[in-house]
Formats: structure tokens, C-alpha cells, sequence
């Protein structure tokens, strides 16, 4: 599954402050996308209020393994009539917590870069190359 | 009070998590169990990575409550305020109960803990047999094309043609003796995110640790202009792998990027 995190939120999730995952998720294979913009246009980011822009430079995402998220799938409140309308499936989750494992990217054109993974209880980062 | 999972094992609870794959719970203690049970220290706690059929109960402890007339969920407990979620379905009503949109459609805000009445625990059993998931959900990485049949859920991807432990029958210690002690260093190495450009194994590359098997053991070195620095040799390959591991991990923790980011660990939430 993936996320796309609003980024307000990558600081909290980096530092432990965030341990939920909320919102609207997607299907990994329904989101191979190489570009930010990608990201915009195909998952609708430029709803009323979002912090989201077509031409920003970077993106990070959540990625984890599907788990079993049957009992926190809800409709999802209604939307604001204008916001722009995705081509992706898109299910909308009540907060769940952050699957151990789970991955966080950042993407920017044409290139993903490994952030970290979350054991449970920290994100565990890479080695800075020297 | 905040909501999280919770696991029973062995007659005792512990925070818990899923994951990578929807067998796998792990378990949490800030203070160390008993040694017999088996926990590992990690980074600020204990933990011990257990299959979902070995615990006895696992759980969501949900906090309940209403703010100003409609229903919220406690994220976190900040002592005289609470992080809380919108649970209703619109958005305009959160919007004006005074909530902030974080993200599409997901409203929280903090606020003083007395405004939240009504607080209740709910306790949302979780199935301890796992089965393939009721939903369509697949694998993460994987790159069917649209409309494809969902592939069903795999285990822990495995970026590199690394051997697989064998399956797990629930014998813990029995599967341990088995497992290769190359897949055990690279399982963990992979768990405290060393990249694996740092190392290589039972071959030689430049600018990396290496280990090797000699004449009479394993040496483990550092390669650098095609000559080895800094030579250890070992009799066995379990003691050669783990100081392997032990190297790698001490420049994680110098480096500071095998430690928590917990720098803002109990400065207020900014949720605007």
C-alpha cells in the first residue's frame, strides 16, 4: 500500500510524534509513478486545502505490505464539490497504526530515495554515505 | 491514555505491532522482561518478534470520547491536552467544530483534555489465525498492470536473492539453528538499515567491510585500494558474522543514524 505524506506530517512521522496512518491509501501497483507531478495529478493532491503544489519538487510516501485493513475502511467524509477527482482507487482508512516495516521514500523526478523504516517504535535510518 | 495495539503473550500484555507481513507481531517493553522470554534490547526498548498463532490475545485499544457532540478517538495523551481525530463522516461539521484537515479528509486537532468527555476504552479484538486479507489489497511493490487481479500478500520482500529461512512452524529456537548465520546478519542488517553497499560477504569489493573465508576461519576486513586494513580472523563463522554486524552497527550509532529521531520527543504536536 502507499501513502503520499502531507509535509506537515513527515517531520511528526520521523520523529515519532506520528504513529498513525490515516486517510487515503492506495494500491502500490496502481501507483508506479516517477515524478511528484505524477503523484499530483493521478491521486488528485490539489484538493481544497492541501498543502500539495503540481510543480513541488519532492514528495514522500509510505510504503508498506498490505495488511488486513477491513475493519478500519470507511467511506470517508464527503468531499468538497470542486476538489479535483483521482484515477486511482483510492480507500480511505480510519487511523490505524504504522505497520512495523513499513518504508518511508522520497520522491523526486525520476529518482526515490530510502528514508527509513519503522520498526514499531522508531524510524531506523540509513547510513549517510561518507 | 492513547490508541495502540496491544498483544498478550504469556499471560502478560505488551504493546504490540504488526508487520511486515500480517503473521508477524512484535512485541514491546520499556523495561526489560524476564530473560527467559527472549526479548532483544533495541533502541530505547525491548522487543521480541513473534508469529501471530504464539500470542494469546492481540488487540486495539481504542479511546473513545466526544468532542462537542461528536465522536473522537484519542492518537496521543500529552498530560493536560489530547491529540484527537474526527471520526465523523463530514467535513464541513469538523471543520467547523474547530478540527484541522492534516490531510484530505483526516481532521485532528489538540485540545485541552477537559473538553473531551465521555472517554471510554473500546477493545477491537484482532483475528489470530491470519488469513489472506477480506480486501484486495496487494503486495507493495508489485507492478501488475491496472485492472489485473490483485496478487495476494507475500512475506517481507527480499530485494536480493538472499536464501529463505525455512517456514515457521512455531519452534522458535529450532528454526534459529537452522537458518544460515548469513541470513541471520543479513536480516539484521537489514532491520537496522545498513546499506548493504557497506558490506560484502564471502566476496571481496573496494570500500567495503568484507568478510571471507580463509584458510583456517573467516577474516573480516576493510578493503581499500585493492589491500585489506584492519584484518580480524575468526575460527568460527558465527563469532565473524556478528563482529561484522557489531562494526557496522557501532558506525550506525556513531554516525547517529541508528538512534531514534527523538529530539522533539514531548514538544507539542504541530498539526498546523
Amino acid at each position: 500500500m502507499v501513502k503520499v505524506i502531507p509535509p506537515r506530517l513527515v517531520q511528526p512521522y520521523l520523529t515519532g510524534q506520528r504513529l498513525v496512518i490515516a486517510g487515503y491509501v492506495y494500491r502500490a501497483s496502481d501507483c508506479s509513478f516517477d515524478t511528484p507531478s505524477d503523484y499530483y495529478k493521478s491521486l488528485a493532491l490539489g484538493y481544497g486545502g492541501s498543502e500539495f503544489a503540481a510543480d513541488m519538487p519532492e514528495l514522500f510516501v509510505l510504503r508498506w505490505i498490505a495488511l488486513d485493513m477491513s475493519a478500519s475502511l470507511v467511506p470517508g467524509p464527503r468531499a468538497a464539490s470542486g476538489d479535483p477527482v483521482g484515477t486511482i482507487p483510492e480507500f480511505f482508512t480510519l487511523p490505524v497504526p504504522i505497520p512495523v516495516g513499513a518504508e518511508m521514500d522520497r520522491v523526486t523526478f525520476g529518482a526515490q530515495e530510502f528514508i527509513g523504516r519503522y520498526d514499531g517504535q522508531v524510524w531506523l535510518r540509513p547510513l549517510r554515505e561518507a | 491514555m492513547r490508541y495502540r495495539l496491544m498483544a498478550t503473550y504469556r499471560g502478560v500484555p505488551y504493546e504490540a505491532g504488526v508487520g511486515p507481513s500480517g503473521s508477524d507481531v512484535v512485541l514491546f517493553a520499556a523495561c526489560p522482561p524476564p530473560e527467559e522470554l527472549g526479548f532483544e534490547p533495541a533502541t530505547g526498548h525491548w522487543r521480541k518478534r513473534v508469529i501471530r498463532a504464539e500470542v494469546d490475545a492481540l488487540w486495539e485499544s481504542r479511546p473513545i470520547g466526544t468532542f462537542r457532540d461528536e465522536p473522537c478517538m484519542v492518537l496521543d495523551d500529552l498530560g493536560d491536552r489530547l491529540h484527537i481525530a474526527y471520526l465523523g463522516e463530514d467535513a464541513s461539521l469538523a471543520t467547523s467544530l474547530g478540527y484541522w484537515q492534516v490531510d484530505r479528509g483526516v481532521f485532528e486537532l489538540l485540545t485541552p483534555r477537559d473538553e473531551v468527555t465521555g472517554l471510554i476504552e473500546e477493545r477491537i479484538e484482532k483475528p489470530l489465525l491470519w488469513g489472506l486479507p477480506a480486501t484486495s489489497f496487494s503486495y507493495p511493490y508489485d507492478s501488475a498492470p491496472l485492472g489485473a487481479p490483485p496478487a495476494p500478500p507475500l512475506p517481507e520482500p527480499v530485494p536480493e536473492p538472499v536464501p529463505q529461512p525455512v517456514p515457521d512452524r512455531g519452534g522458535r529456537a529450532a528454526r534459529r539453528q537452522r537458518v544460515p548465520t548469513r541470513d541471520i546478519f543479513c536480516e539484521l542488517a537489514d532491520l537496522a538499515a545498513i546499506p548493504r553497499t557497506a558490506y560484502a560477504l564471502e566476496t571481496e569489493i573496494d570500500g567495503a567491510l568484507c568478510l571471507v573465508p580463509s584458510l583456517d576461519g573467516y577474516e573480516v576486513f576493510v578493503s581499500m585500494d585493492g589491500a585489506r586494513h584492519e584484518t580480524r580472523s575468526f575460527p568460527d563463522e558465527e563469532a565473524a558474522y556478528f563482529y561484522l554486524f557489531g562494526v557496522l552497527a557501532a558506525e550506525a550509532v556513531r554516525n547517529g543514524v541508528l538512534l531514534p529521531a527523538v529530539a522533539a520527543a514531548g514538544a507539542p504536536h504541530e498539526l498546523s
